[in-house]
């Protein structure tokens, strides 16, 4: 537990200033499990709400990744009502503009990823996953171009929240509604850090989830990460596009890529030993750009599975469970937007194969 | 030892006198600033130990790392081993004998060679220790791996740590870049005493660190810093931290099992950089 005198150093206690969001993890490596997955960009976008805390990257306004991180997983969250103080018009800075409903208000600000994940990790905790069962972890070990750390991470038991081999790291995170810098406090042990972390104007994202529900699913596929995993590792690295086919007839599930090595083509039955579950609603095949793909590999190697929905455009959301504690999962989703045929501007024909 | 100095450096200069095995990194043989003065007595590690020299009974040598620790990584299962400054062809060698078993039973006796320079007079002279001057504050610093394992996550954060301790237990190290501050504190050290050479105990230096909540602070360039750490991890003992406030920071890494001169002990002296 983090000793009493720390609350102090940090100003005045929170009756004091009711304007600052504050609030406690037990196991930094929650928070630490859900950025790791996005954390393909050098900033993301920070959204503290009542709800929880929001992480969004987004990348050539083609994809978005994003990782939430919910109030109930927190020991304690205090999320400020405005009531009682001057607020300025900047506060929330949301699409929905200024609100006095406290229900709406949010903290949005931009933040260094990396630095982030190195103070979250100043005592230890290393570039691959920092919990996952030795499973997972020797799956991710085995992808190609896992770091040699990885791979001997593999070997070592995870740690648990009761485990004599190390003892969880808690942080303390607070906020100013003004959003103008996060502040962490991590203890380990006795040992104290403290880090301040500047924070920037929040970048505009688009708003690729209003694309994705706008148009009615055509397709949806439950399957377990591994399977994906192995599928992406198939593919040729080289290849510049991946297509995606879902049919509601064989082959049901197609992903293929053609690149400098050759082409690769993987189909997946509708079996339920492989597939949890499958819906479609009419055959579609769609192209997406292979570097707008990769990044979700990071969210994928740390997931136990995976939900994948193509909407009437081609748009593609894949929603990763990870785990971020022995009893918790939270869910990490990208986004992805199709390649046009330029053509036509319409999305390739799903009539021919691929 | 020689692994710990091989992190240090490229080459360095072996001392031997009459009573001790000297490792020093000198300023003239580092890039950096960064200096070492390590010492062990000869008893500890030699049997016999035969030693004349014109130069006051010491002989300088410059070593080169790889050369060195590579000819000492064949003696580790060795019966017996010889060492002797030796001349080969005009260049003066460290003659290494080696003798083994073999897997059979019998001796196998293996020589390497490893060349020196002899470092003359007007040289050496220049390798002495730097002086340390001003009130200092004393800590026995925290297990040295989780320090490193802090300061390799500050190390991505910016380019100069501030190290900071007071003798009231406390050990500090500071990061600050741009967009981010980063501040590690540890508690509940030990403020040892230093005595003086021959062991007997000084007082402690009075006023400035009567208070003793007091913090002295120095900045050093974070890549010196990383560089002592990796260093003194590959034989982590005791590392007594001393900082004379804005000026310098001697870390005293102690090879025995207590805070025993006569062990061995290696010095390191780290530089301050101005803001």
């Amino acid at each position: 537990m983090i000793a009493s005198s720390l609350g102090n150093s940090t100003g005045p206690p929170a009756s004091v200033r009711p304007n600052v969001f504050r609030a406690k993890l037990d196991d930094v490596r929650a928070l630490v499990s859900v950025l790791k997955a996005v954390a393909f960009k050098d900033k993301a976008n920070c959204i503290i709400s009542r709800d929880g805390m929001r992480f969004v990257v987004e990348d050539s306004h083609a994809s978005l990744a994003r990782c939430h991180l919910q109030q109930a997983h927190f020991r304690d969250y205090f999320f400020p009502s405005q009531h009682g103080s001057v607020v300025p018009q900047t506060l929330s800075i949301d699409a929905g503009g200024p609100s006095d409903d406290p229900a709406t208000l949010e903290i949005t600000f931009s933040v260094d990823i990396q630095t982030l994940l190195d103070c979250l990790t100043i005592f230890g905790g290393s570039s691959s996953n920092p919990f996952s069962s030795p499973a997972m972890q020797a799956r991710a070990a085995e992808l190609p171009g896992a770091s040699q750390q990885q791979q001997s991470q593999a070997f070592r038991h995870p740690h648990h929240r009761d485990g004599d081999e190390k003892t969880c790291v808690a942080v303390r995170i607070s906020c100013p509604l003004e959003g103008n810098e996060l502040s962490l406090t991590l203890e380990e042990k006795g040992v104290v850090t403290m880090c301040q972390l500047t924070t920037f104007e929040p970048e505009p994202h688009v708003d690729l989830h209003a694309s994705f529900a706008a148009q009615r699913i055509v397709g949806k596929v439950i399957m377990k990460s591994q399977w994906l995993r192995d599928a992406f590792s198939e593919l040729d690295g080289t290849s510049d596009t991946v297509t995606l086919l879902v049919s509601p007839a064989a082959p049901y599930f197609r992903l293929s890529a053609s690149g400098l090595a050759g082409d690769t083509q993987m189909d997946y039955p509708k079996d339920t030993d492989v597939v949890e579950s499958f819906h479609c609603m009419k055959t579609s095949t769609n192209n997406y750009k292979y570097s707008l793909l990769q990044p979700c590999l990071r969210a994928l190697a740390l997931s136990t599975k995976s939900n994948i929905r193509i909407n009437e455009t081609g748009f593609l959301s894949m929603q990763f469970m990870v785990p971020i504690n022995e009893n918790d999962i939270s869910f990490v989703e990208y986004l992805v937007s199709p390649l046009v045929d330029e053509d036509d501007g319409n999305p390739p024909n799903p009539g021919l194969a691929p | 030892m020689a692994l710990s100095v091989e992190k240090l450096s490229k080459r360095w200069v072996l001392l031997f006198t009459p009573e001790y095995v000297h490792f020093i990194v000198g300023k003239s043989s580092v890039a950096s600033t960064l200096q070492m003065f390590g010492q062990i007595m000869q008893d500890r590690i030699f049997e016999d130990y035969d030693l004349e020299s014109m130069q006051d009974n010491k002989i300088f040598l410059e070593v080169t790392a790889e050369l060195f620790v590579r000819a000492l990584r064949s003696t580790q299962q060795a019966l017996d081993v010889k060492l002797r400054l030796t001349k080969k062809d005009n260049w003066p060698m460290l003659g290494l004998t080696i003798t083994n078993a073999s897997k059979t039973g019998n001796r196998l006796v293996v020589t390497q060679h490893i060349p020196v320079r002899v470092i003359q007079q007007d040289e050496s002279r220049e390798l002495v220790e730097p002086a340390v001057g001003g009130q200092q504050v004393q800590i026995l610093l925290p297990p040295i791996a989780d320090v490193r394992t802090i300061v390799e996550r500050m190390k991505a954060l910016g380019s100069h740590v501030m190290v900071g301790a007071n003798m009231n237990g406390e050990f500090v190290l500071k990061v600050v870049a741009d967009a981010v501050k980063v501040e590690t504190s540890f508690k509940g050290l030990t403020n040892p005493e230093l005595g003086a050479e021959d062991g007997t105990p000084q007082p402690t230096p009075t006023s400035l660190y009567q208070n003793r909540r007091r913090f002295a602070y120095v900045r050093v360039d974070m890549r010196d810093f990383v560089r002592f750490l990796h260093s003194s991890v590959v034989n982590p003992k005791h590392v007594v931290c001393c900082i004379v406030d804005g000026q310098n920071l001697c870390l005293y890494v102690y090879l025995g099992n207590g805070i025993d001169l006569d062990d061995g002990q290696f010095i390191y002296y780290i530089p301050a950089r101005a803001h």
